[in-house]
C-alpha cells in the first residue's frame, strides 16, 4: 500500500530542544504501538501528500520513517471470483468443482508457502540467532 | 577485463551527500491557531531511493569511412552532444502547418469540445499550499497492513499513478 520511497525525519541539526521533542514523540509512538498519519507539503504550492510516520529506534539513531500512503482515489478496487467456491449462473454454491483445488492440493500449497517463510532464516535448529 | 567483470558481481554503493527533502516544522494540532499545539523543527532525508544506473547520452558516432574528417569543420558532427529540436505542427486542409511554441495554449477535452483554459486561470484554480508536515492523526500499528512497510516504486518520478 505504500506509494513511495521512504524518508527519515530527524530533529533539526544543532537544535537540542527539537531533537529532544522529536525523541519524545518517537518514544511515545513506539511505546504505544502507534504510527502517525501526516499531511506533507515539501515546498510552497506543491500538492499535499499523505505520509505515514513510523518510529524507528536504533542504537545510534532515532528517527521517524515516512512513506507516502494513497488517497482513497488512488486505490483501485477489484473484485475477483472466490477461490474456495464456485457460484453458478443460477446462484448455486458449489464446494467441489474441477476449477477448485482438492484438499491435497491445498495442503501442498500450504506447505510450499510455509517452506518459503524466511522469518526463522537467521536462527539455527536450536533456535539461536546467528546474525551479525 | 576479467577484473572488471568480476567486480560487477558486487553492487557498489554510491556515497551520496544527504540533501534534505523537507526542512521545517513537524506540527501537531495547528500551532498557527492554538497556543498549546506542538511544533518541532525537523529535517527530512531520503532513506531509500532507487539506485538508477547512469544514463547514456546521445551522440553521433563517426562513420567508418569518415574516421578522418575531410575538412577541419567536419569534426563538429562526429561526436559531441546532440541538441534536441522540437517542432509543433497542426493539420490544416490535409497539410501540416508549423506553429510556434509561443502560440500554444492548454486546453481540456469536454466531450468533443475543446475548452481552452489559460495558464492564468489554471493558476487561480491551483491549490495554494504552504510547506508543512502536520500530523493529522494516529493509527494503531496493528491496524496497518505490514505491506505498508514494503516500499514499492514503479515509477521514476517517485509518485504513483
Amino acid at each position: 500500500m505504500a506509494l513511495s520511497e521512504s524518508s527519515c525525519i530527524i530533529g533539526q541539526k544543532g537544535n537540542e530542544r527539537a531533537q529532544i521533542a522529536l525523541s519524545s514523540l518517537i518514544h511515545a509512538l513506539y511505546e504505544n504501538d502507534l504510527v502517525a498519519l501526516a499531511r506533507l507539503v515539501t515546498k510552497e504550492n506543491k500538492s499535499p501528500v499523505l505520509v505515514m510516520l513510523a518510529p524507528s529506534i536504533e542504537a545510534d539513531i532515532e528517527c521517524l520513517v515516512d512513506v507516502q500512503v494513497p488517497f482513497a482515489e488512488d486505490v483501485r478496487h477489484y473484485t475477483f471470483a472466490p477461490l474456495d467456491k464456485v457460484v453458478t449462473m443460477k446462484g448455486k454454491v458449489l464446494m467441489k468443482h474441477r476449477n477448485l483445488p482438492t484438499d491435497e492440493q491445498d495442503e501442498a500449497m500450504n506447505d510450499y508457502v510455509d517452506s518459503m517463510n524466511l522469518m526463522n532464516f537467521s536462527t539455527d535448529e536450536e533456535g539461536y540467532s546467528f546474525t551479525h | 577485463m576479467a577484473e572488471v567483470i568480476a567486480s560487477i558481481d558486487y553492487p557498489r554503493v554510491k556515497k551520496v551527500r544527504p540533501v534534505p527533502s523537507y526542512r521545517g516544522l513537524l506540527t501537531i494540532g495547528g500551532p498557527e491557531k492554538f497556543d498549546d499545539a506542538i511544533a518541532i523543527d525537523v529535517e527530512r532525508y531520503p532513506r531509500t531511493k532507487r539506485a538508477a544506473p547512469p544514463s547514456a547520452t546521445k551522440y553521433v558516432p563517426p562513420k567508418e569511412a569518415e574516421k578522418e574528417p575531410a575538412r577541419e569543420g567536419d569534426i563538429a558532427i562526429h561526436g559531441g552532444s546532440v541538441a534536441l529540436q522540437r517542432t509543433y505542427k497542426i493539420k490544416r486542409d490535409g497539410n501540416e502547418v508549423e506553429v510556434e511554441k509561443e502560440d500554444l495554449d492548454k486546453a481540456y477535452l469536454y466531450g468533443r469540445t475543446i475548452v481552452n483554459i489559460s495558464d492564468a486561470d489554471l493558476n487561480v484554480m491551483k491549490l495554494q499550499t504552504d510547506a508543512e508536515l502536520g500530523i493529522i492523526g494516529f493509527v494503531e500499528k496493528m491496524g496497518v497492513s505490514n505491506l505498508f512497510f514494503m516500499v514499492v516504486d514503479d515509477s521514476s518520478s517517485g509518485t504513483w499513478r
